[in-house]
């Protein structure tokens, strides 16, 4: 810890953020109180990939259980017995507390997903890495804020993880009162998980006033708005929702706690309370955290999209903007959750106005395309993902239109279809998204380069894994196989079999993922300054970063995507080869 | 790309730095004068919305002149406004400060706004196309529900106990009184105990009808015209469970 | 470890501790620090304010739902320690904005002086809230020293106190307490129950936000008598203020709707 001061920022020059500062205790206290964005960033990618391990694992529990419905049967003696059960013995009496599993289950993939990891995914891990980065400054506006927000996002976790290990709830990831005031009162799991999830919203608004601050005021010389990277427009605008949006779900889980505790008649209709004010006060935050969850994977797309096509991103400001007008929108459509049960009036408004989400969406999606029409296309991992996403975000993004309409919503309310939807947007879209964006930064972050065919390999068995598993779960929605069931008839069983085999398609996808991760960082090849030619300032600083990011605060001089006037720095075009044809180089400035 | 020279001067950077110009926030003072005034303002106001809403309700008491509901509210809420801008203006100096600090207010406020109003707009138009839907949520609302250790609603148990308190003070003073007679000295008290209470805080009201004093008090919210169907079910007998409301 | 905190080392160390700040490595000058610590503040409090946009949204439907409740409600409330802790709040915020102006004019004692005050009534805000409010409205036993008692008369309990004799104890006026504990006998109105679990909510997450409040104030007076806040140095004491003022906003709006409006 020497004292230096701002004015000779390269009294540290060379040393990577990575470097060992002694003992093996040493590094731990140094990584336990860092202040460096890029080591936040990193413990919270490893923080959020531990708890999407715990989420995958509630997955396919539930999906193995599903593999079989639960059914009587009487063997060649008249004796009664169940099958198709996977949690709880095989005998009648045992079917209630299978599916009290099965509930369990459900809930904490639904619970661990959403809170732990969809939301705090792409800001927390790549937003904190890169956005600073992108910017060209030495750090985020509040460096101890955002330790605070790690350790936030931990306690916060730790609440989640105990309610499990107590039990668990069996409220689904929405503690729709008043199931959530009123079962298990004498037990603490419920409490426990509204407050983790309480804590988490903390992290979030920390995490998401940082990045607006640091947007603000630490823009490098010359950067102006529009001179901005769209990874980092995208996060801004994720951020104006988690500081708006997330509060309010901080007062809705402490009223529930209030009215567990003391029985007071908000939200329980037996106390004089209003059950349907608790889905508004759930959806006012949760569905602009919908987009809190989809805007950082667009912003991650946009980057991917514009830097492995080589080419100047198509409709620049069109991008910007859409980011800030699915903000806006975010804010008046909360309702669409709530068709079957809102009064008519508001149904038919919210139905009207959801469809305003479709034009900023769709101005996004047309524009990647157009920015792919003619580029020259350098086909890895990253690109393979920026594709996978565009197909799969597509179907989640208009298989949402019938779920906006009023009169098919009340058909396909509760049913696989919305499970299929949103999975086709959260995972089809947000995960997928990261998984291109940490092989597209891996580089950066680690200094090492992965296999880029058992990358590519991966992606494509994510791919496929993930299209059986979820475009089955279409079929089964338009069909009436209502969502939360362990069971269910006969007929649903072959695409029940269908999703639950893709959901292992899935898991061999993700461990080929992990392997190759892991075997980059053990015996990757050195990353080089700028492996995939990009023009933002993170590919100015080394591989893996300088503590201080940069030895000179960069100066702009052109725009993140001008691949049109100039040639990346620090480019090396022998390890990824661009037909030069294809390129129209002229020579920087 | 050349990198620039290390600077010394922070000031220096400004010139490269077009977007950061003008926006320095140079430390406002605000003087003592301005803050006494502002002090003052914002107490004078306080008297007067007190005043406001007790004039009302004296001119109703003495005169019978009962004013429309909203002029209570909109009074009391225009002058919290008026108070709440002179705050932020002044006293947290927005009127000085850089005016995305304002425009952060703004948006939330209008975010705000959007959560009450299309939270409203769900909630208070409950019977606009099936009237039937008005009463569903009050059904169980009715704090009927609320049972108690001794199953009986928190409400009644609390009237049941009081009574008992009631009959244990008269048979103190009297105890050979039995029966029916205590049972009728004993609601009598309670009414009168009633009256005294529920005019707390309305001295000037000059309303004896105790347990009616809900009645007798327009029964009018913010929406007015849209919570008919609740609020007949509400004076018609809030002891019973709801039964559809019919066509409103 | 953390280089944020890193200081400029060739100052005389003999200069007070304002004069010595050098703001961290990352900022490009220290009004730019300022003006982001600002900036992020603001938007801290627009997620206060969305905290307790939960209980006005709340409040607001509540009150278009079940109107006699409400009034009902209201009108067993006393407005005259509404009003009195409405003043006590303004107060304190003018003495909170003084002490800005002491401490940017360089008059550091007077500035301390101001937060000492600033401190003190916040602390009786509290005090009264509890001991003419909560604790009345809890137990039955009300503060003798509360004009409204003589309502009460007819139901003193005579010779029942607490407190050395400065609580006494009125019948049937406790039990306004809230969800299962409720169980004020006058309850007329059957969703009485909703109107006071809205008033203890507001009023409770309030008063956390004052004790808050007063924590920090604690905290930048103590720093202050150190000498960390002077003309060129004092985003500590703006911040707290920031803070302090939006508790008094929130109470500038709680007031009329718990207190006036029936």
């Amino acid at each position: 810890m020497s004292a230096h001061t701002h004015a000779t920022p390269h009294a540290h020059h060379g040393g990577s953020y990575l470097e060992s500062k002694g003992s093996f205790w040493t590094n731990v206290i140094d990584w336990a109180t860092t202040v460096d964005h890029k080591k936040i960033g990193v413990m919270y990618l490893f923080a959020i990939l531990f708890m999407f391990f715990l989420g995958g694992v509630a997955a396919l529990a539930v999906r193995l259980e599903l593999l079989d419905p639960v059914r009587a049967v009487t063997d060649g003696a008249g004796k009664v017995m169940i099958t198709g059960q996977l949690f709880g013995a095989a005998d009648a009496n045992s079917i209630a507390s299978g599916n009290d599993t099965y509930n369990v289950l459900f809930t904490l993939h639904g619970a661990i997903m959403v809170f732990m990891v969809i939301v705090p995914s792409v800001p927390g891990s790549l937003g904190n890495f890169v956005l600073p980065l992108m910017l060209g400054a030495k750090d985020v506006a509040f460096p101890r804020v955002n330790l605070l927000s790690w350790y936030i996002y931990v306690v916060g976790s730790i609440f989640a993880v105990t309610s499990i290990i107590l039990g668990g709830v069996d409220t689904g990831w929405t503690f729709y009162t008043p199931y959530s005031t009123t079962t298990a009162l004498g037990e603490p799991k419920v409490v426990l998980m509204v407050l983790g999830a309480f804590i988490l919203g903390f992290a979030s608004i920390l995490t998401g006033l940082n990045f607006i601050v640091t947007v603000h005021k630490l823009r490098a010389p010359g950067m102006g708005w529009f001179d901005m990277p769209l990874f980092v427009w995208g996060i801004y605008s994720s951020a104006i929702i988690q500081v708006l949006a997330t509060p309010v779900i901080g007062i809705t889980l402490l009223l529930l706690a209030f009215e567990r505790f003391t029985r007071i008649g908000i939200f329980d209709p037996a106390l004089g309370g209003d059950p349907v004010l608790f889905q508004h006060f759930f959806w006012f935050y949760s569905h602009p955290v919908v987009y809190v969850m989809i805007l950082p994977g667009m912003a991650i797309i946009s980057e991917l999209i514009g830097v492995h096509s080589h080419k100047k991103i198509f409709g620049y400001r069109a991008v910007a903007f859409a980011s800030l007008g699915i903000a806006g929108v975010s804010f008046i459509v909360w309702g669409h959750h709530m068709f079957t049960s809102m009064s008519e009036v508001a149904s038919t408004i919210f139905s009207g106005l959801t469809f305003l989400v479709a034009i900023p969406t769709a101005v996004k999606v047309f524009n990647w395309i157009g920015t792919l029409y003619k580029g020259s296309i350098s086909l890895n991992t990253p690109m393979l993902y920026a594709l996978i996403f565009l197909f799969t975000f597509s179907i989640g993004g208009l298989t949402g239109l019938p779920l906006g309409t009023l009169s098919t919503d009340l058909h396909l309310h509760d049913t696989y279809f919305v499970v299929a939807h949103f999975h086709y947007v959260m995972m089809g879209g947000t995960i997928m998204a990261m998984i291109g964006g940490i092989h597209h930064w891996w580089p950066k972050m680690f200094g090492k380069m992965y296999n880029e065919r058992w990358g590519m390999i991966g992606a494509i068995v994510v791919f496929i894994g993930f299209n059986v598993t979820f475009f089955t779960q279409f079929f089964m929605g338009t069909r009436g196989m209502p969502r939360r069931y362990a069971s269910y008839v006969q007929e649903f069983q072959i695409w029940h079999q269908v999703s639950t085999i893709g959901s292992l398609i899935l898991l061999v996808g993700f461990l080929i993922h992990l392997f190759v991760l892991v075997q980059s960082l053990l015996a990757g090849r050195k990353a080089p300054k700028n492996p995939w030619g990009g023009l933002t300032l993170e590919w100015l600083a080394d591989s893996p970063p300088e503590e201080h990011n940069f030895a000179h605060e960069p100066i702009v001089q052109c725009g993140p995507y001008d691949y049109d006037t100039h040639v990346p720095h620090h480019w090396d075009p022998k390890d990824y080869q661009i037909p030069e044809e294809n390129l129209r180089t002229t020579a920087a400035h | 790309m050349s990198h620039p020279p290390s600077h010394n001067q922070p000031e220096a950077f400004d010139e490269l730095d077009p977007h950061h110009s003008g926006v320095h926030a140079d430390h406002v003072i605000v003087g003592p004068m301005q803050l006494r005034a502002v002090l003052a303002i914002l107490l004078v106001f306080t008297a007067l919305t007190v005043g406001f809403a007790q004039a009302e309700q004296w001119a109703s008491g003495y005169f019978n002149i009962v004013m429309p509901h909203w002029v209570n509210i909109a009074g009391a809420m225009t002058i919290a406004v008026i108070k709440a801008l002179l705050v932020m203006a002044i006293f947290m100096q927005l009127k000085y400060d850089n005016p995305v600090n304002t425009l952060i207010m703004g948006v939330t406020f209008a975010a705000l706004a959007v959560f009450i109003a299309f939270t409203g707009m769900d909630l208070l138009n409950r019977s606009e196309v099936y009237s039937w839907k008005a009463p569903q949520i009050v059904a169980g609302g009715t704090g009927n529900e609320v049972w108690n250790a001794q199953g009986k609603p928190i409400t009644v148990a609390a009237r049941d106990r009081y009574l008992a308190k009631i009959k244990d003070r008269i048979k103190e003073h009297n105890p050979s009184i039995e029966g029916e007679a205590l049972e009728k000295q004993a609601l009598a008290q309670y009414e009168i105990d009633m009256a005294a209470t529920v005019s707390h805080g309305h001295a000037t009201h000059g309303d004896q009808h105790g347990s009616s004093a809900n009645r007798s008090r327009g029964a009018h919210g913010l929406s007015g015209a849209l919570d008919t169907a609740a609020r007949e079910h509400a004076e018609s007998d809030g002891h019973e469970p709801a039964k559809p409301a019919g066509g409103h | 470890m953390s280089t944020i905190d890193a200081k400029q080392t060739s100052v005389p160390e003999s200069r007070s501790r304002w004069q010595r700040y050098a703001h961290a490595h990352h900022w490009r000058s220290q009004a730019e620090e300022f003006d982001g610590c600002k900036l992020g503040f603001w938007l801290f409090l627009s997620t206060e304010v969305l905290l307790f946009g939960g209980i006005f949204c709340g409040y607001t439907l509540f009150r278009s739902m079940y109107p006699a409740a409400w009034a009902e409600g209201s009108s067993s409330l006393d407005w005259k320690i509404g009003a009195f802790n409405t003043a006590v709040l303004l107060i304190s915020s003018y003495t909170m904005a003084v002490s800005i102006y002491c401490i940017q004019t360089g008059k550091q004692a007077r500035a301390r002086a101001n937060l000492a005050v600033t401190f003190l009534l916040g602390a009786s805000f509290v005090i009264l809230k509890l001991a003419l409010e909560y604790i009345p409205k809890w137990s039955g036993y009300f503060c003798v020293l509360d004009p409204a008692l003589h309502h009460h008369a007819s139901m003193i309990v005579e010779g029942k106190t607490a407190f050395f004799g400065l609580f006494q104890f009125v019948e049937g006026y406790g039990g306004k307490r809230p969800g299962m504990l409720f169980d004020y006998p006058f309850a007329v109105d059957p969703r009485m129950p909703v109107w006071w679990a809205i008033y203890y909510c507001g009023t409770a997450i309030h008063a956390a936000h004052v004790l808050i409040g007063m924590a920090l104030i604690a905290r930048v007076w103590w720093l202050a008598g150190k000498g960390t806040y002077g003309p060129t140095y004092y985003a500590g004491v703006e911040i707290t203020g920031l803070y302090w003022h939006l508790v008094d906003l929130i109470w500038i709006f709680l007031f009329p709707l718990l207190y006036l409006i029936h």
